[in-house]
This record gives structure tokens, sequence and C-alpha cells, in this order.
């Protein structure tokens, strides 16, 4: 059963220069939990909502350690995160190893990039069907960075992936301008509220579902324990939600979906029916 | 003319460490010079090497393979941190030195290792290697270029051996602490290759590692 | 080609029998990595005696920086063949790089750091090497090749400022390293570092310009007494504002030489 023709495999292109297998995987990070991740001049801050797939298990992991100055947090396939994960300690004790210095964010970004980038292009193989926003400070001073399943990366001052991350996404560009400046508090905070708005209303955000790290200048990469986490949704209690977004919902995804599939028994678009013709 | 050797994979630097076991701590010290064939090449060169999971690594030798040494296990210590998501006890650590020796059997590591650190209970433990890997736990430890001079003042101090009042005396950290120094006073007044500055570190549950430095002369 | 010399292979410095002790020079089965020469499958055709060398380099700390000099001789034997080859590298703007012992392994040492550099700047994201980060991937490389036992027969010192700080640090042909105030290699470390130690301990920091006075009283003790010494040097000073390079000649003044009875 196929969405359309052009989507067997990644290495197949549409005729309208689209890979739909990698539309597909950047569709798993829309289905992920919420993560939303912040920067100023000396800190970045992670928070993530952890599921819990049933009553019966614990919450999922969601932020994870990649070495004392990176971290990461992520949306989508937990599994297909965690070989990543892998890769990107790897290569940050290989750089320890050989040049007794903390890898590069930088560095560390380009490498996982062109790893994911592979099975964006090889048949018979898939993209990473995970996102992740990376937070890491060095010498250069702090780090987020957004990786894509199509092996894309950006270097963001705040952002927001996941599902309904668009609310998120609405907080932080509403607040940008007070980022660079604020400290670890408010920073925390700021990261805490944006990720409440990606919450139905009859959701709340508790010690629970809500995993918070920070990594900056003189600040170790380090997850907040409960009682911190506490201290912090408490300080946010009283502070206004806003409202749902209304483009965003887990069903749909966010922004640039590919197109709903044909009807069936539908014309096939004229493109492919020429492209048939000339192999026939 | 230079006469032209052969050349040879090892070298050896000097450098003496002793570690010390008790019930609630463990201290270790080594010396700061540096030699190598008979001149001095560093006088704060220390041989004691903190690892990430709070214990200590006492390696003299062939500095090569020192620092290929505790540069690996550096990595290894934080692969076993993120796979066990613990720190590495350091019972767990000295095992993995003696494998990852072992696995040198036939081009050894040249060094005269020691690991020390607090086991669970906050106990002192010390461990000792041969360069193959071959290991044993210690009440205490002597490696490197002044252990002749070292070991049987540690016999005689520690267990009483070959003395006229035999059994082990126990000692507290500052005692310790002192009879540790005066054993670098006293063995540097009879060896060329320890020098310079004792560096002695004491690690106690409570306090964490705390350093002290202690002068010896420098001729 | 050095360029993809990658010291973090697991298996790099394990040794691989067939390759390492290959005494019947047998061909067969070999998987051709690329750092494995001719020298490397054939214990026989490896240089275990340096060739074409430098002599001494020395190097000292002084206060915001790090000096060093080394003469522009490549020594053949006795013979005074190549007169005129420096050994002190810019690496970048506040690294520097400065060889002795066999020439032609120096060379390859630096082609092999150029290499590294020209990989990070293609990288484009500013992140560039620093003495710290050179020095300790110098242990690797030197302790990779002893490993293989094919040796670089050179003595590598890495100098600079790190993290506002002078930087000095030495690596020899079989990948024991250290950092220290003042290092000298070759002959130097025999007639030179004794009496510039007791001078650098006793003194509270020299300036850039008695740094440059004593570096200069080294290099001409040198030129008096080490027969593999030449009258043409530079000296390398870097600080925090950046690398100076300084051709420079020894003017030696032999007039004393008469009264020394073993010099008529």
């Amino acid at each position: 059963m196929f969405r359309n023709q052009y989507d067997h495999d990644v290495s197949i292109w549409s005729p309208q220069g689209r890979l739909y297998q990698i539309e597909y995987a950047m569709e798993a990070v829309k289905q992920g939990a919420a993560t939303v991740a912040l920067k100023s001049n000396t800190h970045v801050v992670l928070c993530a909502l952890k599921r819990a797939p049933s009553e019966l298990s614990a919450h999922q992991k969601k932020i994870m350690f990649i070495d004392d100055h990176i971290g990461v947090s992520i949306a989508g396939l937990a599994s297909d995160a965690r070989i990543l994960c892998r890769f990107m300690r790897t290569e940050c004790i290989n750089h320890s190893y050989g040049f007794e210095k903390p890898m590069p964010v930088t560095r560390l970004m380009n490498q996982v990039s062109n790893k994911c980038q592979v099975p964006t292009q090889r048949y018979g193989r898939r993209p990473f069907g995970v996102g992740f926003l990376m937070a890491g400070y060095d010498e250069k001073g702090t780090h987020l960075y957004q990786l894509c399943p199509s092996a894309n990366y950006y270097s963001c001052k705040s952002m927001a992936i996941g599902a309904r991350s668009q609310s998120a996404r609405t907080y932080l560009e509403k607040n940008l301008d007070k980022f660079a400046t604020s400290n670890q508090d408010e920073l925390i905070k700021h990261c805490m509220r944006a990720l409440r708005d990606t919450l139905p209303n009859e959701v709340e955000l508790t010690v629970k579902n809500c995993a918070v790290s920070v990594v900056g200048k003189d600040t170790p990469f380090t997850l907040l324990d409960d009682g911190r986490i506490g201290t912090y949704l408490t300080a946010i209690e009283g502070d206004e939600r806003a409202p749902p977004a209304q483009d965003d919902t887990i069903a749909t995804g966010d922004d640039d979906l590919p197109p709903p599939p044909p009807p069936p028994g539908s014309v096939e678009p004229r493109t492919i029916v020429a492209t048939e013709r000339m192999e026939s | 003319m230079v006469k032209q050797h052969g050349w040879y994979p090892y070298e050896f630097q000097s450098g003496t460490t002793v570690a010390v076991a008790g019930d609630d701590y463990v201290v270790v010290a080594s010396d700061t010079r540096l030699t190598e064939n008979y001149s001095i090449q560093s006088r704060t060169h220390s041989n004691v090497y903190k690892m990430h999971n709070n214990s200590l690594l006492l390696s003299t030798g062939f500095l090569g393979d020192v620092l290929t040494l505790k540069k690996t296990l550096d990595g290894r210590i934080k692969t076993y941190e993120y796979t066990h998501n613990k720190p590495i006890s350091t019972p767990a650590l000295a095992q993995m030195i003696s494998i990852m020796m072992y696995g040198r059997r036939f081009f050894p590591y040249y060094t005269s290792t020691v690991i020390t650190g607090l086991n669970t209970d906050g106990k002192g433990c010390v461990y000792g290697f041969d360069p193959v890997g071959s290991m044993t736990e210690q009440l205490y430890a002597c490696s490197g270029s002044a252990m002749p001079l070292i070991l049987p003042i540690l016999d005689a101090n520690i267990l009483g051996k070959n003395t006229s009042k035999p059994g082990q005396v126990k000692r507290t950290k500052e005692e310790t602490v002192k009879m540790i120094k005066d054993i670098y006073m006293a063995a540097c007044e009879r060896s060329v290759e320890l020098g310079d500055a004792v560096v002695v570190h004491t690690l106690t549950k409570e306090k964490g590692i705390e350093t002290d430095v202690h002068p010896l002369r420098k001729d | 080609m050095i360029s993809t010399f990658n010291p973090f292979e697991t298996h790099y410095d394990s040794i691989n029998d067939k390759d390492d002790f290959n005494i019947g020079n047998s061909n067969k089965n070999h998987t051709v990595n690329p750092l494995e020469t001719e020298a490397e499958r054939n214990i026989r055709t490896r240089t275990v005696t340096p060739i074409v060398t430098g002599s001494s380099v020395a190097a000292f700390v002084f206060n915001g920086g790090v000096i060093l000099a080394a003469d522009v001789l490549g020594s053949y034997g006795s013979l005074a063949k190549y007169r005129n080859l420096p050994r002190i590298h810019q690496v970048n703007d506040r690294t520097i790089l400065a060889l002795g012992g066999d020439l032609s392994d120096a060379d390859y040492i630096k082609e092999a750091i150029d290499a590294k550099v020209e990989e990070d700047l293609v990288q484009e994201d500013g992140s560039e090497m620093t003495p710290l980060a050179l020095y300790s991937w110098c242990t690797r490389l030197m302790y990779h090749r002893r490993t293989k036992l094919n040796p670089f027969l050179t003595s590598v010192i890495v100098a600079g400022i790190e993290n506002n700080e002078p930087f000095l640090g030495r690596v020899n042909d079989k990948g024991s390293a250290y950092k220290e105030f003042l290092i000298m290699t070759g002959i130097a470390n025999h007639l030179a570092q004794g009496w510039i130690r007791t001078i650098l301990e006793n003194s509270n920091q020299l300036n850039k310009e008695q740094a440059e006075h004593l570096m200069d009283r080294i290099i001409k003790q040198l030129f008096y007494r080490d027969c593999r010494a030449f009258a043409r040097y530079r000296v390398c000073i870097v600080t925090k504002e950046g690398v100076e390079f300084k051709a420079k000649e020894v003017q030696p003044d032999w007039s004393l030489a008469p009264g020394l009875h073993n010099t008529e």
C-alpha cells in the first residue's frame, strides 16, 4: 500500500523534485513528543515533554548526555536516536583521545549530519526517523543546533520540534529578544513556559512528564533532578498560557506536509503519464 | 661523534609513586622529577592521574606507554559510564586495566601501574599491576625508579616485616601522609632520579581528593 | 598519504605480526592501508638511523610568550649539506612547530600537520588547531609509528598560546611527551639546559627583550661547542599579539680561543 508512485525508496525522485521517503521521515519527528531549546550568551537549556506509552511503563528518555559539554534532546524514533547518540559519544571520546580537548560542537554536528545523510541517498536504506536539538558549550561559546532526518542542520537561537511544537515556536518568537541576556534561571523558565504551550489545555506540566537540562559556561551538561524541576514548575505556575495554535495538531503535523494521497481511481498527474509513455 | 645505536622501542623515565590504603582513606604520592638519560627534563611532572570516576592512576616507566594507557582508559571509563549508567568502581577499573594490559602481552605497555580509589563502603583499595597485566590487591604499593629503596621501608613501617615487632600498624590519614613525606625525603638523598617535590593526594569519601605539595632537594 | 592518518582507529596501535615481522619480504596477503609503505611491510627497509639531521632546538617560556631558536643547517653526517633549511614552522597565528633530529621525517611530519590544518580549514567551522591539540596529536602520531617499529627519528616541539597562557611541550621519537617551561633537544640539552634552567628558575620571569638576548647567548654557546651547529639561525617569538620570526647570524668572537689550552 503506497501513498504514491514515487515513495518506494529514498533513491527515487518525484517529478516535482521531492524525495517522499525523506519527507515521511520528517513526519516521524512531528509525531514525537515536543522538545524545546533556547540559548543565551552563556547557557543553553533543553526542555522536553516525556510521554509514557502506557500506565504500566515509565516515561521515555528524551534528553541524552553526549559529553560534559554537549547534550541532545530528541523527537521521533527513540531507537534511532540511541544509535546516533552512541555515535556522537564515541566521536567525543575519540576527539579527547586525539586532541586532549572537548569536541567542538559545530564539528560534531557536521559529523553526525554527514552520518545521517548516507541513508538518504542509498537505495534500500531509510533515513533516521529522528530529529534532535543539540545544546553545547565550547571555546566559541554557546551553540544550539537542530537536526532533521533529511540530514539538514540549522544553527538556532531557540527552537522547538515535535508534536504541537508550533505553539512553542510562537512563544519563542514572541520572546526571542529576551533570551540572549537572560540568566540561567530565566532561561529555564522561558523554556518550560514554551514547552507548556504545546500541551492541550487539560494536561499539566509535571515533574514526571518534563525533563530539563542545562549546559554552559562553568556548567557541565546536567539533567535537572525532580526537586529543581519542581521549583521551576512552581515558579511558572501562575503565568499565562498561550491559546493552542490553530494550525498544529498531532494528526496533521505542522508545516509543509507532502500532498495528500490522490483519491482512489483518480487520474495520475500528467508528468507521470509522460514518463511511462517514454518507457513503453 | 655520538655512537650510532640500534633503535629500541622502549625507554624509561624516572618517577616514583607510593600508595597506601587505609580503612577510610587512600594516600598516594609521586615525585615530580622527570628525567631522560640523567638529565632532568621537568621538575613539575607528577605521575598521578585523576580519572573520571575519582580513582587515581599511578603509572611510571615508559612515558609513551603511560600516556597512551591513561588516554585509552579515559575513553573506556566514559564508555563504561554510558553503557552501565553509573561510574565504574575502582575494583572494576582494576580488572579493566588488567585486561587492557594483557591485550598487549606480546608488545607490553612497559609501565609499573597502580590504581587506587575507594570501594563502595569508602574503604581504600590499592591494586598493583605488572607490565603484562597481572593484578594483585595490596595494602600498599610502590612503583617506579626508587621502588627498591622505598618498598622495604613500607614493609617495615606498615606490616612490621623484618623488624623485631611484626604485625600491621594502623595509621590515621595524617600519620600516613607524614610517613610518606619522610620516606620521600629519605629516598631522594639516595636516588638521583628522585627529587624536586613530592605531591601527596589524599582521597576520602567526605572530602574527595586533597592535594599537598612538599618540596624535595633539587640536585 | 599521511593526511589520512587517523589516530582514532581502534586497532591502530596493535601490532600485526604478518606486517611487522615480515623478514622474508613476502608481498602476499597485505591489505595496504595508507600508512603501509614498503618500509612498514619489510623490517629491513626501515630507517632506524637518521640521515639528514638537524641539531639542537632551544625553547623556553618568558613572561607572556614562548621563544624558540634553531639553526638552519641540515647535516649529512659531518657534511654541512643543506645550509638553508629552517626547522621552525608556523602552524597558525598561535601555534608553532619546531623539529630536530632526522629532517626527512621532520618534513613528513610537517606535511602531515599541514594536511591536518587544511582539513580543519575546509570544514569552515572556525575551529583551529591549538598548541595543546597539536601536541596531543603529535604524541599519537609519534607513538603510533614507534609502535609499528617504524619510528620518526625526530623530536617535535610544539609551542604557542593556549587559553592566553604560553604553552611549550615536546614529543620524542618514542611518543613520550611532556610540557615544560624550558625545552632543549639535541646537544643543547647537555650544553645549555643546566645554566639556562638556573637563570630561568632564579629570575622572576624574563620580558621579551631579555628572553631574546638570552636565546642569542644560548645559540652562541652552541655555535662555539657543537660541531654540527651553524652560524645562521632563526628565532621565533610567539605572544598573544602574534608570531614573529627573525633570521639571525652568530657573530663569534674567537679572540678568546688562544687562551684556552685545548683549542690551539
